[in-house]
């Protein structure tokens, strides 16, 4: 590098220069006879010296790193796997709230499940109330030609009847309250049967039964039938 | 290194039109050109334990941008900012780490380790000198004094004048010798004679 060589300076100029490796020939010999000559001098090199080889031994080169670079078209080093997790989640939580909301209000116009809202919405208020076994038999049987009786217990309130047409024009459903929550049982001649079924997502669940010659469906937020057992054709009439 | 590594043009010939650098391209440029930008990394950081994850960070950045790059203009220096900015960020990291850290760091200071006697420095007390200057004068430095690069080449990575550069070189090494002049034992001969410089 002759372009960064010049003649010694004064000292402490001189010395950088010495330790930069650019002094040569005479102004090499003259700095070396310096040197020679004074002690603080040649300390002052030695201690760079020193201090140089720390330097060179604290930051030993590593090996070379290897480079991998992106394939082609690979997305922007700001979408590392944390960003892409967390962008994954919220697309998956975004569309599945979607995906849940879309249902339930394809599922809120099912015909059952309307019925079951409605009629909760309004407070569950029968449009017809029996007090007896006997005011139930007559009411089913003027509707169908024939009765059936059902039995109240513990946590049951039995509210009372409202229609509609889930079945035929004369569909039966009795609203009662299991452990507070609503559950309703659909009451039908079997010739009116036909396949019901809950969309996804409904939150209800239908169990059925069929009763002599009827058909009962119970219709209920709970996971297991309640009411289908209670059910039972009337004693014969003596 | 060569001079011509971190100098060079990455530009096309003359009458062909410029375009971005291919990655094949950038992976070679960074070949050559790594041990200065890890310089850089380990000047910014004082330290050496995160450099070369700041070089690959800031690598992997400059992939991203290399449309920003003009091929006409020196690859090195542009990689440089780069790891510069990449290594500033961890050091401001760093340092919030440190403040969380604070009870432990004055917990071991209380019991600091003991110099190797095998040495005639302490390597802690040379780090710890060196992090008392500039981030741009340790880089300078390590850049002369581990790559053994010339001051132009300092001064083409970093985009300064050469003359800078070497300033900043000289009066380090003075800094340094300053703050461990007391260091030095006395066995070997030196400790009476390094009164140089040191009114004291």
């Amino acid at each position: 590098m002759p372009d960064e060589t010049r003649a010694i300076p004064p000292a402490p100029e001189a010395l950088d220069v010495y330790l930069d490796g650019l002094l040569e020939g005479a102004d090499l010999e003259a700095f070396e006879a310096a040197m020679a000559a004074d002690p603080a001098l040649r300390a002052e090199v030695e201690l760079q010296r020193r201090i140089d080889a720390a330097l060179r031994r604290h930051f030993a080169l590593p090996e070379a790193p290897a480079l991998h670079p992106p394939a082609a078209g690979a997305g922007s080093r700001y979408w590392n796997t944390p960003r892409l997790l967390a962008a994954a989640a919220i697309i998956l939580l975004v569309a599945g709230i979607t995906i849940f909301g879309l249902v339930r209000y394809i599922a809120a116009d099912h015909p059952l499940v309307r019925v079951y809202r409605t009629e909760v919405a309004r407070g569950l208020k029968p449009a017809w109330v029996c007090d007896t076994d006997e005011q139930l038999g007559a009411y089913l049987e003027d509707k169908y030609g024939r009765g059936l009786t059902v039995r109240g217990g513990d946590g049951i309130d039995i509210i009372g009847w409202t229609s509609c047409t889930a079945l035929s024009p004369y569909t039966a459903v009795l609203m009662t309250r299991v452990d507070g929550e609503p559950v309703f049982v659909l009451v039908d001649l079997l010739a009116s049967d036909r396949d019901l079924s809950l969309p996804w997502l409904s939150g209800l669940h239908l169990f059925r039964r069929e009763l002599g010659g009827m058909v009962l469906y119970e219709l209920t937020p709970r996971a297991a039938p309640v009411l289908l057992d209670r059910f039972a054709e009337p004693p014969p009439r003596g | 290194m060569s001079e011509s590594d971190s100098s060079r043009d990455y530009g096309s010939p003359p009458g062909q039109p410029r375009g971005v650098l291919t990655r094949a391209e950038f992976a070679a440029g960074f070949d050559r050109c790594w041990k200065t930008l890890w310089c850089v990394a380990a000047g910014v950081l004082g330290d050496r334990t995160q450099a070369e994850d700041v070089v690959q960070e800031a690598a992997l950045i400059a992939m991203d941008k290399l449309h920003e790059f003009d091929p006409g203009t020196n690859l090195t220096a542009w990689l440089a900012r780069i790891v510069r900015n990449v290594a500033l960020n961890h050091a401001r990291r760093r340092k919030l780490e440190r403040t969380w850290a604070a009870a432990a760091r004055q917990s071991a200071a209380a019991n600091p380790p003991r110099p190797d006697p095998a040495r005639a420095i302490d390597d802690e007390q040379v780090i710890s000198a060196l992090n008392t200057l500039s981030e741009t004068a340790r880089t300078c430095l390590l850049m002369r004094t581990v790559l053994d690069l010339s001051y132009k080449e300092i001064a083409a990575a970093l985009e300064i004048p050469a003359g800078t550069a070497m300033s900043h070189v000289h009066r380090a090494r003075a800094a340094l010798r300053d703050a461990l002049r007391s260091q030095a034992p006395l066995a070997d001969g030196l400790g009476g004679q390094l009164g140089r410089g040191n009114p004291a």
